[in-house]
């Protein structure tokens, strides 16, 4: 056993670092972190000069803006054409059901909270201007299949496919429209409760899109709720799920949850001013400015 | 009072002072002198600061007693800014007070230096950021009964629809469009079922004036070979000769077709005149 010890294995190392390569010249290589040194062509054929520090500060580079070539830029791409009265039309920015998955995995989102664009934006993943006439979320209809979130939703703009994706799992969704100085509050509600005004009253949709927000197959806000939850047995018939029952979810109140179509924000009236100070909501006490914000 | 190594933070301001002369600066109500506000001499200091405040070299720097008995020193430049000891000792900023006092470690309320300070949104600001303590009216944060009229008077002039007004257009608006959709719908299933009889038609015309054509050209054709065979050399249809034997040969078939008619008028006539005498024949031996 003597012979089988550690000193059998310090011969074999020993051996085997005999018949190892050596360390030469030949086989020493640089720093990987090690700069490669640019050889600067010389001569007659020395190549472009545009790389060469000493042509740089002489100035001979192409100007600013040069593309070279010998097609100039309006030929090369294809013709963009008028978009008339692109710059009036409500602008919806995408929004994936991959995504709003992903942000309740992550805890971003609760859905034990009804989901509107105020919540959306509040995780700062998602983003409205509505100076760019932006009007809204449309939800758009990626990642529907693993869609598993069990949610009381409303967004601006969506789908058939995505309404059925929300209702397979026993979520509730609404259609809503809110004007610009709305989602001005909303979409940046810190800014705005800094101003120290009153929530705004949201107005009516306008002519255009009222039939959208009153369409129970669209499940809009202004729409009967009979016609709403009829509706929704239908989907689910032309999808071909079951439809679960909301009466009978223990979620039942978070879910059938709804915005007055004159608020802009859950359990707040418009009129009232939120104070993140001294956090304290006021409301107004005299009958005029209560009127009107009530109309 | 050691203020000799006084370093003035604040020479000249590009904002306009407030008019009034008091300036609040947390709980100290102090008295700025108007004569060291309006003093424009750097040298020129009245005898009344001097008295107070006996060391100070620097001419900006005046000392202005303070409302109450043992209120500690302060200290007004010119432009109005106001510094205590503690801020001479401490503060090496060089921040404005009224912009120092809204960072966040300092939490004091700005004072009211300007006109600006005095409109409605930025005490709607100041409630918003310090809440009951900025001393803000909370009632500034709604419009007035004069907005609130304006507003509403605005709202009405632009004619802002009701629900009702614009379900009832937009109801309006659909079935127009379906009326004229109907309307299209059924004109041409008309059009439809006639549409093989129409282009057996069109095909027809098209036919009789290609035929049409062909005749006039074959007749043409006719009326050259003529002049041909008359003159003896194939003629020009622009060649005076050609006209001149057209005319005469149109003149010709006019009287011929004169000729035609005349008899034919004449052949009618007696055809009548026979069958009247035939009737008359008839009628006299009928009762003969």
């Amino acid at each position: 056993m003597a012979g089988a010890g550690p000193g059998r294995s310090v011969d074999y190392a020993l051996t085997l670092l005999r018949r190892l390569p050596r360390i030469t010249l030949g086989n020493l290589k640089g720093n990987k972190e090690q700069k490669k040194k640019h050889n600067y062509s010389r001569g007659q054929d020395g190549g472009s000069d545009r790389g060469y520090p000493e042509q740089a500060k002489k100035g001979s580079q192409p100007p600013l803006g040069f593309a070279g070539g010998s097609n100039p830029y309006y030929t090369r791409h294809p013709v963009e054409w008028y978009y008339r009265g692109h710059e009036l039309r409500r602008q919806y920015p995408p929004y994936s059901l991959f995504s709003l998955q992903r942000n309740i995995d992550m805890g971003i989102i609760d859905p034990a909270y009804p989901i509107d664009l105020v919540q959306l934006c509040n995780t700062k993943l998602y983003h409205i201007d509505p100076l760019q006439r932006h009007f809204g979320v449309n939800l758009t209809e990626e990642g529907m299949h693993m869609f598993k979130a069990k949610i009381n939703l409303e967004v601006q703009w969506t789908t058939e496919s995505v309404i059925a994706a929300v209702e397979r799992n026993g979520g509730t969704i609404t259609l809503a429209y809110f004007d610009p100085a709305c989602l001005n509050a909303m979409h940046d509600t810190r800014s705005f409760f800094a101003r120290g005004v009153p929530i705004p009253r949201r107005a009516l949709p306008p002519e255009n899109c009222l039939e959208l927000y009153s369409n129970p197959k669209m499940r809009g806000y202004l729409a009967d709720p009979a016609a709403v939850s009829l509706a929704r047995v239908e989907l689910a018939q032309k999808f071909g799920y079951n439809l679960p029952d909301v009466t009978k979810d223990p979620d039942y109140e978070m879910l059938i949850k709804r915005k007055d179509p004159r608020q802009c924000f859950y359990d707040l009236e418009p009129g009232w001013v939120v104070n993140l100070k001294d956090r304290t909501i006021l409301k107004p006490a005299d009958e005029v400015i209560r009127q009107y914000y009530r109309s | 009072m050691a203020l000799s190594g006084l370093q003035i933070l604040a020479r000249s301001r590009p904002c306009r002072l407030r008019a009034c002369p008091t300036i609040q600066l947390g709980h100290l109500r102090l008295q700025s002198s108007s004569s060291a506000a309006a003093a424009p001499q750097n040298g020129n200091i009245p005898d009344k600061e001097e008295e107070s405040l006996p060391a100070a070299p620097s001419p900006s720097v005046t000392l202005v007693p303070t409302d109450p008995e043992n209120a500690p020193d302060v200290y007004v430049t010119q432009q109005g800014e106001v510094y205590d000891q503690e801020r001479l000792a401490r503060d090496v900023s060089r921040m404005y007070p009224h912009h120092r006092a809204k960072m966040l470690h300092v939490g004091q309320m700005p004072q009211i230096m300007f006109e600006f300070q005095e409109g409605k949104d930025y005490k709607r600001k100041l409630y918003a950021r310090y809440g009951r303590a900025s001393g803000v009216n909370p009632g500034w944060m709604w419009p007035s009964r004069e907005e609130i009229g304006r507003m509403t008077g605005m709202e009405r002039d632009l004619g802002i629809p009701t629900l009702q007004e614009s379900w009832d257009r937009v109801r309006e608006k659909r079935e127009a469009q379906e009326k004229a959709n109907r309307l299209r719908y059924d004109r041409v299933e008309a059009n439809m079922k006639k549409m093989e009889a129409d282009i057996k038609a069109f095909r027809q015309r098209q036919r009789q004036a290609e035929e049409a054509v062909q005749a006039e050209k074959a007749k043409r054709q006719k009326v050259l070979e003529e002049a041909k065979d008359l003159l003896g050399f194939k003629v020009d249809p622009r060649d005076k000769r050609f006209q001149e034997l057209l005319e005469a040969k149109e003149a010709a078939m006019k009287k011929e077709a004169k000729l035609a008619k005349k008899k034919e008028k004449e052949a009618k006539s007696l055809a009548r005149l026979t069958s009247l005498e035939n009737s008359g024949s008839t009628e006299a031996s009928g009762p003969a």
